[in-house]
């Protein structure tokens, strides 16, 4: 076996092992709660990935065992069968089961397993009929540990296996860490009122070294996509053998480097999607053959920075969407009006509404319409976007942007009165010193700013944050731009002290929930200071949507 | 309120004349009362955030809070940080006095005659030296829930 096939595995088993502790949460919730649509979904969907996973890195048990499971989740989560305590204790079982094989591939990847009693169990429930008899629940616990019959092999543990660190351990380092920073800076500052040269060289050493464990600890949440991509291959390469395609992959960019916290949310969207571009995307041989294209279909994969973003690309040579075909889709599932006109970027975004499949056989590889649901759920969920081009016939590409890390951005540092504020950078368009007569005051409505012909509602952040203390007048003051699709405002600030990165600190619970208030940083003096979401403050002071203001 | 078990230890402050205390397991650590910066949209006794080692945590005005004038501060004022899992917040006190130790014998019931909103709060008194120590159930007292509330409400800050 290679060495990077075995570290997938052991990658694999590590991810899986928290998969089944959510599963476990979710079975004990379902106990209580038996109708709950999110659970039901969100069990679905993690019973899906496993599956999904697990055949892509060769553990067919596994993928053998979850695809049952997954069916009996399918028909509980349509309604087709009623849960009862019998099928929670069976689906409790099953987590268990899986558990169990879970730590003893670990040991051997060459495991098999005999877990036909509780495999009919399942199809039993499946079928919609109730097990013979209620049996003793502890009996069933006892057998099941009995159950898998292990064939025991050699030890196969990996000696150079990572050390999983809890995140909040990170967080704290990296708290602990900035702090040091600051300390450092104010050494520094002050070291001209130190004479000793002992103490000047070890104030410049500390200041080497201090800068020597800021990057290691930011790098320390960094991983390379280097795994992430050796699993697609295996997703491709498997894929394709189900399929009977052949499929040349490339890929580019292997060593790329991204958050850790982003690739665990990046990690199943790319999977869904390049299976999904090997088995919608791509044509059968015959039909390439038929239309003139090589019998080898091509799907290329890279990765590449581009500003603070990571962006990824999966690119096939396949057929490419039909507008047509999703148009009629869409209308049939009630997604948009008959005679809705759109424009066909807005279109194949239809690809990522839930339950969305334009196939209606299920298969072991995609078709039950979960997928790309949830690759636009978590791309959304940090801040990524996605964009499709696809020409009919051609091709399709799906370009993923995420942020390169969610816990720093790039920010303008800005000084309303005494106080100081965090601005996102990427949410301020420009930057202006506003002149008078491109100032002008709309009775009851406020001023507005004229901005090369275009009427901006103005507001001041003083104002907006209900400030007290004495005004700069509009001229002296700087205008910061904000621009969505459609329109903008200017929100005008006394100056801009500084643009600088800042680590971004949850705000508590006690008082998050306002909105516009997103975080908080603390800067180069230590005073922490808050970060604000123009848009949102906006919206949420004014009371209306800044977008449909004055145009 | 008042249990039948081994002491229990709880550190105690002032506010004003009135002596408060709060089990020691609640509290982090008491520090002098650091800069803060003022959050927008949050009622008087929120003072703001401050930096506790690289840590951003709320402070608040126990005084203001529980509806007492304001008071100088002095060189007794201090921040204890109190441990709400899962929030730290600090709560400024006109002075921390000790750490102490009672039986669950020595704490009762609180009068009646406190009037009801206050009695939310206080869980018990306790006679020690002669003095009356109020026993503070340190979450309620700052409701965390309710606080979220008034943020929810545009409130002008006073200044």
């Amino acid at each position: 076996m290679d060495q990077w096939e075995k570290e997938l595995k052991l990658c694999f088993l590590d991810e899986a092992k928290q998969f089944l502790d959510d599963c476990e949460k979710g079975f004990l919730s379902l106990d209580s709660d038996r109708e709950n649509p999110e659970t039901l979904d969100k069990l679905f969907r993690l019973a899906h990935n496993l599956k999904g996973t697990s055949r892509a890195v060769g553990f067919i048990p596994i993928s053998e065992f979850t695809h049952e499971l997954e069916s009996l989740l399918s028909k509980i989560k349509s309604k087709s069968i009623q849960i009862t305590d019998e099928t929670v204790t069976v689906l409790l079982q099953s987590n268990d089961c899986l558990r169990k094989m879970v730590s003893e591939l670990k040991s051997n990847f060459e495991l098999v397993f005999d877990n036909e009693e509780l495999l009919n169990k399942i199809k039993i429930l499946s079928s919609g009929q109730k097990l013979q008899s209620a049996i003793k629940s502890e009996a069933i616990v006892k057998e099941t540990v009995t159950e898998s019959h292990i064939v025991r092999g050699r030890r196969t543990v990996n000696s150079e296996e990572s050390i999983r660190v809890n995140l909040l351990r990170l967080e704290k380092l990296n708290n602990s860490v900035g702090e040091l920073v600051i300390l450092q800076t104010v050494l520094s500052q002050h070291r001209h009122e130190i004479i000793s040269p002992l103490l000047l060289k070890t104030i410049t050493q500390l200041s080497k070294i201090t800068k020597e464990i800021q990057d290691i600890s930011m790098g320390l949440r960094m991983v390379p996509l280097k795994q992430t991509f050796q699993k697609l291959q295996r997703v491709v390469r498997d894929t394709a053998v189900t399929l009977n395609k052949e499929v040349e992959l490339s890929h580019s960019g292997d060593d790329t480097e991204i958050d850790k916290t982003v690739l665990e949310y990046l990690s199943d969207p790319l999977i869904h999607i390049v299976r999904n571009a090997v088995d919608h995307g791509l044509e059968t041989k015959f039909d390439r053959l038929q239309i003139g294209k090589s019998h080898v279909g091509k799907i290329s994969l890279s990765a590449f920075h581009r500003g603070s973003h990571l962006v990824i690309e999966i690119q096939d040579d396949g057929k490419g969407l039909d507008v047509e075909k999703i148009k009629t889709k869409a209308i049939e599932k009630g997604l948009m009006a008959a005679d809705e006109k759109l424009s066909n970027e807005e279109i194949y975004q239809f690809i990522f509404a839930q339950g969305f499949s334009t196939r209606t056989d299920v298969s072991e590889i995609s078709g039950r319409g979960v997928g790309l649901d949830v690759v636009k759920t978590n791309i959304e969920k940090m801040s990524g976007e996605i964009q499709i081009e696809t020409e009919f016939g051609k091709g399709t590409l799906f370009r993923l942007f995420f942020p390169l890390t969610l816990a720093i951005i790039e920010a303008l540092i800005v000084a309303v009165g005494d106080a100081t504020f965090v601005i996102p950078l990427n949410h301020v368009n420009e930057t202006l010193r506003p002149v008078a007569k491109d100032i002008n005051s709309i009775t009851g409505q406020g001023d507005v700013l004229n901005l090369r012909g275009e009427t901006l509602p103005m507001y001041r952040l003083s104002e907006i944050l209900r400030q007290n203390g004495p005004k700069k007048s509009s001229q002296d003051s700087i205008a910061l731009i904000v621009k969505n699709r459609k329109s903008g405002f200017a929100v005008l600030v006394d100056s801009i002290i500084r643009q600088q990165q800042v680590v971004i600190k949850q705000l508590g619970q006690e008082i998050h929930s306002h909105g516009g208030l997103v975080g908080s940083a603390i800067l180069g003096n230590g005073r922490p200071a808050m970060i604000l979401d123009l848009n949102e403050l906006v919206e949420t002071v004014f009371n209306r949507s800044p977008i449909k203001g004055v145009a | 309120m008042a249990t039948k078990e081994s002491a229990q230890r709880y550190l105690s402050f002032s506010l004003g004349v009135e002596e408060y205390a709060i089990p020691l397991l609640k509290v982090k650590e008491v520090i002098a009362v650091p800069e803060t910066t003022p959050v927008p949209f949050t009622p008087t006794h929120f003072l703001g955030m401050m930096n506790l080692r690289g840590q951003v945590i709320s402070v608040i005005d126990l005084r203001l809070k529980l509806g007492m004038p304001k008071s100088e501060r002095t060189e007794e004022t201090a921040v204890i940080i109190v441990d709400l899992n899962p929030i730290f917040l600090g709560v400024v006190v006109d002075s921390v006095n000790k750490v102490l130790s009672l039986e669950g014998s020595e704490v009762s019931a609180p009068p009646e005659l406190l009037d009801a909103k206050n009695s939310d709060y206080l869980t018990g008194v306790a006679r020690k030296d002669s003095k009356l120590i109020l026993i503070l159930e340190i979450a309620k007292a700052l409701d965390v829930q309710d606080m979220e509330a008034i943020s929810q409400t545009v409130t002008t800050k006073a200044s």
